[in-house]
């Protein structure tokens, strides 16, 4: 399939635009990984959690209070607190601790397996001003339901995500990790997810990471992989869903055709976290030696100012296959979480020429 | 030094407001994290186009916001449609005739609007009168 060509005054407008935001640094998509218990034990889980974890739920009000100072320097609204775990459902104070954010002027959202997702819970937690979901679907019936190692999973997934979907006013999407076993029915996937009302959709590949990277069979080859991004461009010229692929590297030529923007890293940027410890990092799948400092001791809006230098510059990531690579100043080395430590080549390159 | 901070600032909120006026779109503040869920508002916009001079309903307009069509104008002139928005203050909001001079030739409109008058636009466009 053609590309749309590639455009160097918009790419260069948007490195500025990147550039300008790198240095406004604001904090307003932030991360809470509230408990690392699961009700599933996925082949792909980038987390390793575990049904019962050795680590406990952190306290919400350990939570609150870290955030303060966010409330304090943000206006209202602008700030979204992502809750992940883990499965965020297990938290039975889960539409407890969204009211309260609510009070304090965050909105909130979660992502989920929707494993527990049914009518009472959807309309406890729209009651407490739930604002976004996704949910993750990764596959058929059968893929899926192999996946998630769960023969209910499925189901659960769609019935929760049929709720969703016919909510007004809240904010969703399904995500799929692309893997060997599924590329061969994105198309059926996309007629379901259709005539189930689903209208936004995002794509992403399963990372070498966490319980990942021990299996081989997870990762796309690189023409698999191609092979995903033309199926992106062609379903987003039909126009009939919503659907992207996640902002987790840069494509080279089909940058233009597969998001409604170019990619972005803002691990850092915007984007921050607070982990079941305490940790203070930016997305919950960055390596952990990334970790910037700890709630428990550090103010989280001190440590955003002061630290993150990793993630606002990146040309510690020019090497490797990024050392000579001429797209290194748009693509920037990719994901952050593609980066197992700092004197590592990222792990996987996206980019087609 | 605080001065020079404070005028560094200033000109970064000043690119960053000529970035969201002439990008001719949100998405760019419209970000997601990879592994997290989508941050914007779901937003329904709806709302009638009509004649500015007849009052009547134009029927086979596209309205968009932001530059993405939310929807095209049924017989009785209505519209109605989604968008993810991030960044609820107010939203261009720009109306296209898509079938020439069936059902009328109309010039386009491109208005801002504010978030309360989201769901209960009443747009007004003019027509382009063949004999002028």
């Amino acid at each position: 399939m053609k590309t749309p060509k590639r455009s160097p005054f918009k790419r260069w407008l948007f490195r500025i635009f990147r550039k300008n935001e790198t240095a406004i640094r604001e904090l307003n998509y932030l991360f809470w990984e509230c408990t690392w218990r699961c009700n599933l034990s996925c082949r792909h889980c980038g987390s390793d959690c575990q049904s019962e974890a050795h680590v406990p739920d952190m306290p919400f009000e350990d939570f609150l209070h870290a955030i303060a100072p966010l409330e304090k320097r943000y206006p209202r609204d602008t700030v979204i607190i992502a809750i992940t775990g883990g499965e965020p459902l297990l938290r039975r104070d889960l539409a407890d601790c969204g009211k309260k954010l609510r009070e304090h002027g965050f909105r909130w959202g979660i992502v989920t397996n929707g494993m527990l997702y049914d009518t009472a819970r959807h309309q406890e937690l729209v009651a407490a001003g739930l604002s976004s979901v996704t949910v993750s679907l990764d596959g058929l019936e059968e893929t899926h339901n192999w996946l998630r190692g769960h023969p209910e999973s499925y189901r659960r997934a769609m019935n929760a995500l049929r709720l969703i979907a016919h909510t007004r006013g809240l904010s969703y999407d399904v995500v799929t990790c692309v893997h060997q076993r599924n590329i061969g029915e994105l198309s059926r996937l996309k007629e379901e997810l259709i005539a189930n009302g689903i209208r936004y959709w995002r794509l992403f590949t399963i990372a070498p990471i966490g319980r990942a990277a021990s299996n081989d069979t997870l990762q796309l080859s690189r023409s698999q992989l191609e092979e995903m991004l033309q199926f992106i461009a062609q379903t987003r010229q039909e126009g009939r869903i919503n659907i992207t692929f996640s902002c987790e590297a840069y494509t080279g030529k089909y940058e233009e055709s597969i998001r409604d923007s170019y990619f972005f890293c803002r691990a850092g940027i915007n984007i921050g976290s607070v982990l079941i410890d305490g940790s203070i990092s930016a997305c919950p799948n960055i390596n952990r030696s990334f970790v910037q400092g700890n709630i428990y001791q550090d103010d989280l809006m001190e440590v955003w100012d002061n630290k993150f230098q990793v993630m606002r510059n990146r040309e510690w990531m020019r090497c490797g296959p990024c050392a000579k690579c001429k797209d290194f100043r748009q693509c920037l080395g990719g994901a952050m979480h593609l980066h197992p430590t700092l004197d590592q080549p990222v792990l996987r390159c996206y980019k087609f020429s | 030094m605080k001065i020079l901070e404070r005028v560094r600032n200033k000109k970064q909120r000043i690119l960053r407001a000529l970035f969201g006026t002439f990008s001719a779109t949100a998405l760019m503040f419209t970000f997601q994290a990879c592994y997290g869920m989508p941050p914007g508002i779901l937003l329904q916009p709806r709302g009638q186009v009509l004649d500015a001079e007849t009052g009547e309903p134009v029927e086979g307009l596209q309205v968009n916001l932001w530059m993405h069509p939310i929807d095209t104008t049924d017989h009785e002139g209505y519209f109605a449609g989604e968008f993810q928005e991030y960044s609820p203050v107010e939203y261009r909001v720009d109306v296209i005739d898509i079938d020439s001079t069936v059902n009328g030739l109309y010039e386009r409109l491109d208005t801002t609007i504010s978030a309360e008058q989201l769901q209960g636009m009443e747009l007004k466009v003019q027509r382009i009168h063949e004999d002028s």
